[in-house]
């Protein structure tokens, strides 16, 4: 089983303050990511954009919300 | 936006592994990996093979440690994997090993076997350049042991 958690799109203002903390500058930030001087990319999902992507015959795709900024995919793979 | 892979790489190698720190965290942060954890503990079944993309310096390999059979842990930034291999020298059951899962592998990869349960937590997934990700999802398939795990469902 394949198990991915990423950052939601209400991700934005934790990613931030986070990144503040860390010590590091948000140059660029949009709906999808938030790019830092130092060189992070960090994108942002939904479940729809998960599911187009990791959405394949013969897997078994999961997504829920633990928390309010992360999304966790679950995808079993059913057969070779 | 201007952002490489190498740009990536010296972040990861210099800067990158801080939000691993208790005191860089946030509390959203915090919860947030807390309940990663707490839904691995909680959803593997014990004594299988995992493996986990972006190993960084091992806080999924920690939480997993009394509980998988095997872990691999890979991660694409050579410094990391140094920190990393130094960390778990002790342990017989964890390999860490440098590869990139958003490249094309050779051969020799496969030498790794296949997986009952492949991870790629704390949005690195997130972190990967779009153009990666298709080679990178096709790359974590191709590890995965068909089945062998029981579904479940959460709401």
């Amino acid at each position: 089983m394949l198990i991915v958690s990423v950052y939601s799109k209400k991700a934005l203002p934790y990613q931030k303050l986070l990144y503040e903390r860390a010590g590091w500058t948000v140059i660029e930030s949009t709906d999808e990511y938030v790019v830092t001087k130092e060189g992070l990319i960090s994108y942002r999902f939904d479940r729809e954009e998960l599911k187009d992507l990791f959405g394949r015959e013969g897997y078994e795709v999961f997504i829920f919300s633990p928390t309010k900024i992360s999304l966790i995919l679950t995808s079993k793979k059913l057969s070779e | 936006m201007k952002v490489s892979k190498e740009k990536l790489r010296h972040f990861y190698s210099t800067v990158g592994q801080r939000t691993q720190h208790k005191s860089y965290k946030t509390s959203e942060v915090e919860k947030y990996h807390i309940l990663e954890e707490t839904f691995l503990r909680s959803f593997l079944k014990p004594g299988k093979r995992v493996l986990e993309i972006g190993v960084g310096l091992g806080r999924i390999v920690d939480a997993l440690l009394d509980w998988a059979g095997e872990i691999v842990g890979i991660d694409y930034v050579p410094e990391v994997v140094e920190a990393a291999k130094n960390k778990y020298s002790k342990f017989e059951s964890i390999r860490i090993v440098e590869l990139d899962i958003c490249k094309d592998f050779n051969d020799n990869v496969r030498d790794l076997g296949k997986f009952d349960y492949v991870l790629c937590m704390f949005n690195t997934f997130g972190t990967f350049l779009k153009e990666e990700r298709s080679v990178a999802i096709d790359n974590m398939y191709s590890f995965l042991k068909r089945g062998g795990v029981d579904s479940f469902s959460l709401q």
